[in-house]
């Protein structure tokens, strides 16, 4: 017995690893643009949180809006003070479900493309939203990534007349997660 | 007459000239930005972790001065220990080359601009002083 249990403890530690269902990332990159015949904006922040659950789906996503750095200071400004109101609502999320991740075997490298739906809150406006993820299981991680359009007027964000040539009414968001599993 | 045209003409071009200026700006580089404030990274976390909308308007888009032991370097930044094992400071660089030469353990001084807080404490453009 005494050597069994060394033995079990190891076996379970292993199967733990093997099995652990939680993936997290602190440093997810969200990009987002917007393109017009005028301009082209483009920001990106860094620090975006994600955690997926690979049992039940449950996916959580959530950033700082204040953490967009965009290339001019002026645009940074506009983005957070008039458009955003990032003081107000300084977080972006999404909380939802990846269809059909319980069915990926995450033993295998390969990439598999799912849907997330849920909610998706912006400017302290929730809506739902459903989007496309592609899960890319590699030596053990998962790289989530995602491309999807939204319209800035669902979440009740105003442009002023004077630059409505400036910035889209619909932009892309870009999402690039590497998710590590939970210890 | 004509001095009155030439006048309006030159205003005109001088605040075009100023408005186009002042609209492509870029960003200051952090390196020329003065510290709002100068503390260190327990102190900041157990601020946001007793009352976040009470640090939220102190902190938001200050630039902070922050001191504290690296816990763990990831792919845009740093992570700072703070004494909560469950909240750190998250210092995102713009650039990584920056962060090459520091290793987990050490005792850095970062400059970065508060941005909230997600899981840790988010600090964005940062950079190593010291």
């Amino acid at each position: 017995m005494k050597r069994v249990l060394p033995v079990l403890l190891g076996f379970f530690c292993v199967l733990n690893i093997a099995f652990s269902q939680k993936y997290f990332t602190k440093t997810a990159v969200i990009t987002f643009e917007s393109k017009t015949p005028m301009e082209n904006i483009e920001a990106v922040n860094k620090s975006g949180t994600c955690v997926a659950d690979m049992t039940s789906g449950n996916v959580e996503f959530a950033v700082l809006v204040k953490g967009f750095q965009f290339e001019k200071a002026l645009m940074q400004e506009h983005f957070n003070e008039n458009y955003m109101e990032s003081t107000k609502f300084p977080k972006a999320t999404f909380k939802g479900k990846l269809n059909g991740a319980e069915k990926i075997d995450r033993t295998k490298n390969g990439k598999h493309n799912v849907k997330a739906s849920g909610q998706m809150t912006v400017h302290g406006v929730t809506k739902p939203q459903t989007v496309d993820v592609v899960l890319e299981v590699k030596e053990g991680k998962i790289i989530a990534s995602s491309n999807f359009s939204i319209a800035v007027a669902d979440y009740n964000i105003a442009i002023p007349s004077l630059v409505k040539d400036n910035i889209a009414k619909i932009v892309n968001v870009k999402v690039n997660a590497n998710l590590e599993p939970l210890k | 007459m004509k001095k009155w045209l030439l006048l309006i003409v030159l205003v005109g071009i001088v605040g075009a000239n100023v408005g186009y200026y002042l609209f492509t700006k870029p960003k200051s580089a952090m390196e020329d930005q003065k510290s709002d404030v100068v503390l260190e990274s327990a102190q900041l976390v157990a601020e946001f972790e007793a009352d976040e909308a009470a640090a939220e308007l102190k902190y938001l888009d200050k630039t902070i001065e922050i001191k504290g032991e690296i816990k763990e370097i990831t792919d845009s930044g740093i992570i700072l220990e703070s004494g909560n094992d469950m909240v750190g400071v998250q210092c995102e660089f713009e650039r990584p080359e920056d962060i090459s030469s520091v290793k987990v353990k050490d005792i850095v001084k970062i400059k970065g601009i508060c941005t909230g807080k997600l899981l840790d404490v988010v600090l964005s453009r940062c950079i190593i002083i010291q």
